[in-house]
């Protein structure tokens, strides 16, 4: 109970305490602010007594002056240490503090923006050359023909070549494409084998101005020939005929020979052209208006030949009018070769020259290896003969039919009548002309294969052809092959 | 020099155009500094930018490289088809008889192309410099001679203009390669 009173006397006390402190605090803050107040108003009181205005003016301008310096230094910069592309900033990087830009500039000038004809004129550029890459591909066609043709003319395979152009300038007219310089490689092929006569060559292909430019000149020049060649043949038929006569022998050769070979220096008669459609005759003498002015020597040449064969000259001199073309025109083995060689196979000389010198100009004309195979089996080497023979005859040869024909003679001559009269089938199969007609007549004789020989026969009569006396002598026995095929012309005529 | 050097600028325009063009793409690529943007001023910096020395060996073989590199292909595309098709198949007129001006134009572009495929000179002795010199490594230097070969002696031929007859000259020779190069593709 005591000590309840007791504690109850105590928190009562405490209580007092607490407020006395409090209280104390309260007027020790207040004293201590006020005593605070009164110290600085004291202080500005003591400022302003020590200092004079004038003084505090001067002081204050030092101070100023101080600082605008410090700002100069920290915005205006000496021009040579401008930026060189914006002249605002300050020159130089942190990584390149020798650098002629500031921060910025440099950022933007390794990043230089494109303007818009930067991209425009380069991306036209591209999409032009995807454009030119499918022309070039749908062109891929006709330049390997052509580039195949082109290697053929390098191989002298003038024949082939001539295929391959015709391949080249088809696949140009699928296409639309008008290759002038290829048109130009086909003439001059044709030119060289001597197909320009026969063969069928555009003639729209070229602008008339552009064969007298310097890179058509060969057209121009074959184009030429072939009219000069067309305009001889008429004016050599034209005398001719002057001397038409029913037998050979009342032509006159020498006067006729005379008038050919005054063509050489005559100046040429244009040759009239005629419409094809109106059968109109056309003043021009070509489409391109080609004017031909002298006859063609080679083609006189050649007809004074065939007059010498017509008027059954001898061998000589028919071979010399064929020497001439030779001599003065090589590279036209086209108009001589064959027949010369044949000539020269029937006056037993040597064609070995004559042969290579075909294979040179054209290495594609057979007609050396039937000269050869003819030597040869002249020569009675028949093996070799049959050999060269076979291989032309494989690979079906435009002149089949002849390598057929000596092929038969050598067995003929072999005593081989069946596998000659076999051959001598063939090649009249491949091709039925009076020189096949007359080796099936012997060998069919040779053989006792009467049908074969009747039926022949029977066509040479509906031709109202007379049948060789070589051929009729040797079915009645008067003659024997070795004097038909060994001696005079080697062959049966 | 610089006057024959900028008519042929100008003359093959489009090339010397799109080649400053690749070389502009380049220097972004590679960060290079551009000073001059312009692609045909008419000086000896015609065709090309002006640009800060390259200091990285990549960068540098970068700028000189690529340009040409996108140049050859494109020149290469154009003179294939315009020199075929003028020189070797002889296409001047289309069939209806009017002037095949696309095969010319083809041509032209290639030669132009062609003709500015090098770097400047600046850009091609910078480009010796850090190939060549001594921080590279050997298979680097042997890796790497042939292109800059090509690319040193051509940013020569270029300054003097023998570009444009190389590349004309080539134009005429064109089909006598692909001669030997269709047969084999076809």
């Amino acid at each position: 109970m005591d000590e309840n009173k007791e504690n109850k006397v105590n928190g009562a006390e405490d209580e007092q305490l607490k407020k006395e402190l409090e209280e104390l605090a309260r007027v020790f803050q207040e004293e201590l602010d006020k005593a605070k107040e009164e110290e600085l108003s004291a202080q500005s009181e003591a400022d302003g007594a020590e200092e004079s205005p004038a003084d505090a003016e001067l002081i204050q301008d030092l101070e100023d002056v101080q600082a605008v310096s410090q700002e100069e230094d920290d915005e205006e910069i000496p021009e040579e240490e401008l930026c060189e592309c914006c002249g605002e900033n300050r020159k130089g990087t942190k990584k390149n503090p020798d650098s002629p830009y500031c921060y910025e500039c440099e950022k933007a000038l390794r990043h230089y923006p494109f303007e818009l004809i930067n991209i425009i004129v380069p991306l036209i550029a591209i999409v032009f050359s995807l454009y030119c890459c499918y022309v070039f591909s749908n062109n891929i066609g006709i330049y390997t023909a052509a580039e195949e043709a082109d290697k053929y003319v390098g191989e002298n395979r003038l024949y082939t070549a001539s295929s391959a152009y015709d391949i080249a300038i088809e696949k140009m007219k699928d296409e639309g494409v008008n290759g002038e310089l290829v048109y130009k490689r086909a003439f001059d092929c044709a030119y060289k084998s001597g197909e320009f006569l026969s063969k069928d060559l555009d003639e729209d292909v070229f602008k008339k101005w552009e064969l007298k430019l310097p890179h058509l000149k060969s057209v121009y020049k074959t184009k030429l020939e072939a009219l000069e060649m067309q305009n001889t043949q008429s004016a050599i038929t034209d005398i001719f005929y002057k001397y038409d006569t029913e037998d050979v022998k009342d032509l006159p050769y020498d006067k006729i020979i005379e008038e050919i070979e005054a063509l050489i220096d005559a100046p040429a008669k244009e040759m009239p052209v005629y419409d094809g459609e109106t059968g109109e005759e056309i003043s021009t003498t070509s489409p391109y208006n080609i004017k031909v002015q002298n006859y063609n020597k080679p083609m006189i040449l050649y007809y004074e030949f065939y007059i010498a064969v017509v008027c059954e000259k001898d061998i000589e001199t028919q071979i010399s009018f064929l020497e001439k073309i030779r001599d003065e025109y090589p590279e036209m083995t086209w108009i001589y070769g064959s027949v010369l060689g044949d000539l020269y196979n029937k006056a037993n000389r040597s064609v070995s020259d004559l042969c290579r010198q075909i294979r040179a100009v054209n290495a594609d004309d057979s007609s050396a290896d039937v000269i050869e195979a003819t030597s040869l089996r002249i020569k009675g080497d028949y093996d070799k003969s049959i050999e060269i023979c076979n291989k032309f005859i494989d690979k079906e040869d435009t002149y089949a039919y002849e390598f057929l024909r000596q092929k038969s003679i050598c067995y003929l001559l072999k005593g081989e009548l069946d596998a000659a009269y076999k051959a001598a089938e063939e090649a009249y199969e491949q091709s039925a002309i009076p020189l096949t007609a007359n080796l099936l007549l012997i060998c069919s004789a040779a053989t006792d294969n009467t049908d074969t020989y009747n039926e022949v026969a029977e066509l040479f009569k509906q031709s109202n052809m007379d049948i060789s006396k070589e051929i009729l002598d040797y079915k009645d026995g008067k003659t024997s092959l070795e004097q038909i095929f060994t001696k005079g012309d080697f062959d049966v005529v | 020099m610089t006057v024959l050097y900028v008519i042929i600028k100008y003359f093959t325009v489009i090339g010397t155009y799109v080649k400053a063009f690749f070389e502009h793409v380049c220097c972004r690529l590679y960060e290079v500094l551009i000073e001059d943007g312009r692609y045909i001023p008419a000086n000896e910096m015609c065709g090309h930018v002006d640009h800060e020395i390259i200091k990285r060996r990549g960068a540098s073989f970068g700028v000189c490289f690529f340009p040409f590199l996108f140049s050859l292909i494109i020149g290469m595309i154009f003179l294939s088809a315009g020199s075929m098709n003028v020189y070797y198949l002889g296409e001047f007129f289309t069939k209806s008889g009017y002037v095949n001006i696309v095969n010319f134009i083809f041509l032209w572009l290639g030669v132009s192309f062609l003709t500015n495929l090098f770097p400047s000179v600046e850009d091609a002795i910078t480009l010796k410099g850090l190939l060549y010199g001594e921080n590279t490594n050997l298979f680097v230097k042997i890796i790497a001679s042939p292109i800059f070969a090509v690319l040193y002696c051509g940013a020569y031929l270029e300054k003097w203009g023998v570009t444009f007859v190389t590349s004309v000259a080539f134009s005429f020779v064109l089909p006598s390669i692909y001669a030997h190069i269709l047969p084999v593709i076809s």
